[in-house]
């Protein structure tokens, strides 16, 4: 029984780091239609930010000052994904909306030069980051049961993000303006809103949760250049399954994937698993082709 | 206040404004007036930026709009309710008003709604928390002149702002657009299809055909036999 409930937990603790790449990817294809490949190289960047914080530590400051490194690290991750995502939006992606096959190819190949970057400057192998001592560990639930402390602060870190998002969309002004965009871009231009500083905005935010994502892996294993490709066909999967335009879906789709992902991998075998979890996506988007939640609303005329 | 110059416009490979020439003064109601597809409301997206010129200046107050985009001449003063509302459905009735603050040209940002939004439309506050998507046809329409006026625009271009609402409402918003008339601080381009309301509330008139100005004049000069040569169906 132990086993299955740790499957259980490992479940939800994929699905949350799927949510927090997709999270990005959804608010940017929502509201822009453009198809970002290169989300899974933000990852990356963050993961890298974390690298470096933690080099910049044992480097200069008091080794005693060494274990909240970490904290520090998830500001200089999301900052360093949100800056180059800003600049990536003001010199291509803005050229590319409501195009989202040329933005497909175009995000593919920015992509493969950030690898390539990283491989240039990081070195092609992949590199440890060291956690924390305070997340060493876990908690214990029972005698066979020990739930990591690194994957309960993952919990924790994407549930955070999770609300900031939520308060960030459903209370803010800003959050106001690029809900009208997403609505209705044409009329939420002509009452006064710059689509465009909106639009950069927003695709700045979710490559700095992408960032943070790519932050929360250092933890759980060893980063390398490619390390966003591994996730990045999830996420999308995540944003597909569930329906464009809402937070909601997108947590429910995370939910769903991350879940019957872990659980068919346990229950038979990785490859098997993945072969499932696609044959129940497929099936799905033939009964929702719009996913969980579509956006609904009163037609008239 | 108001200059549009030999305006061209149209979709893609279709020409449908071939040099139009018109001009709204500070207060002035003016009719666009014409029948069906002679490019009322290709004029209106133009002169609002939502489709590009491709020929000719829109220029207001003085200063050259033609290659900005709508938000930027949201901002300097001009108001648009589009034909069909463009209500934000899954926005509430507050929020959608709020979002017509932002062309409030910096004096009043913030989250409160001025009265002088929405004291023409009683019936709105008493809605605020409802989806806007959630409103009748009637009750959008209030909402989309609330949410124009919470910006106070110096000019409204209004598209057909009768079209298709139940008949009780259509007199409301005509009232509306009477009262916006006689408190004489905001011009008005209204394109509009029934002749008996264009009576009561142009002061001047022009008449589209083909995408061209086919004649224009004061509200005294518009004759039957004008009537019965452009608009007549």
């Amino acid at each position: 029984m132990d086993v299955f409930w740790l499957q259980l937990f490992n479940g939800i603790s994929v699905s949350s780091i799927l949510l927090l790449i997709a999270l990005g990817l959804a608010v940017t294809f929502g509201q822009m239609n453009v198809i970002n490949m290169a989300h899974g190289e933000l990852i990356m960047v963050g993961a890298y930010a974390t690298y470096m914080t933690q080099k910049l530590f044992q480097s200069y400051l008091p080794a005693s000052w060494f274990s909240q490194y970490f904290l520090l690290s998830i500001a200089a991750s999301f900052a360093a994904a949100f800056l180059i995502g800003l600049l990536l939006e003001k010199t291509l992606i803005r050229f590319l909306y409501g195009r989202p096959l040329d933005s497909l190819l175009a995000t593919w190949g920015v992509g493969l030069v950030l690898q390539q970057l990283a491989r240039s400057i990081f070195g092609a192998p992949n590199v440890g980051v060291k956690s924390p001592s305070w997340l060493e560990g876990g908690l214990s639930v029972t005698q066979g049961l020990v739930l990591p402390y690194k994957r309960l602060f993952i919990l924790a870190l994407v549930a955070v993000c999770l609300l900031a998002m939520f308060l960030y969309i459903y209370r803010t002004t800003a959050g106001r303006r690029m809900r009208a965009v997403m609505q209705n871009r044409d009329m939420a231009a002509c009452l006064g809103i710059s689509t465009r500083r909106v639009d950069s905005l927003t695709f700045a935010i979710g490559s700095g949760l992408a960032g943070i994502a790519g932050c929360a892996l250092t933890l759980i294993g060893p980063i390398g250049p490619t390390i966003g490709t591994y996730y990045i066909v999830d996420a999308f999967m995540v944003v597909v399954l569930g329906g464009v335009g809402k937070l909601v879906g997108t947590v429910f789709g995370a939910l769903g994937i991350g879940m019957t992902n872990t659980l068919f991998e346990y229950w038979t075998t990785a490859s098997l698993g993945k072969v499932l979890v696609f044959l129940c996506i497929v099936a799905f988007l033939q009964w929702k082709p719009k996913g969980f939640v579509a956006m609904r609303t009163r037609s008239l005329d | 206040m108001l200059t549009v110059e030999k305006l061209e416009s149209g979709y893609g490979e279709s020409a449908v404004l071939r040099g139009v020439t018109l001009q709204v003064r500070p207060g002035q109601v003016v009719c666009l007036l014409g029948r069906n597809g002679t490019g009322k409301s290709t004029f209106v997206k133009s002169v609002m930026g939502v489709l590009k010129a491709r020929g000719g200046t829109v220029s207001y107050g003085g200063r050259d709009l033609t290659r900005k985009a709508p938000g930027e001449r949201a901002r300097s003063g001009i108001g648009y309710v589009p034909q069909g509302r463009e209500i934000f459905g899954q926005l509430s009735v507050r929020e959608n008003i709020l979002i017509g603050l932002e062309a409030a040209r910096g004096k009043r940002r913030g989250d409160d709604i001025p009265p002088a939004a929405v004291e023409r439309f009683p019936v709105l506050p008493t809605m605020y928390g409802r989806r806007g998507g959630d409103l009748s046809g009637g009750q959008q329409q209030q909402l989309a002149f609330a949410r124009v006026l919470a910006a106070e625009p110096e000019l409204l271009l209004l598209d057909e702002p009768c079209e298709g609402i139940q008949p009780s409402i259509v007199d409301d918003i005509r009232d509306v657009i009477r009262s916006i008339k006689s408190d004489g601080r905001t011009a008005i381009l209204l394109v509009e299809q029934s002749l008996e309301f264009v009576r009561s509330v142009a002061d001047y008139v022009y008449i589209l055909e083909k995408g061209a100005i086919a004649w224009q004049g004061e509200l005294e000069a518009l004759d039957d036999e004008t009537v019965r040569r452009y608009l007549t169906v």
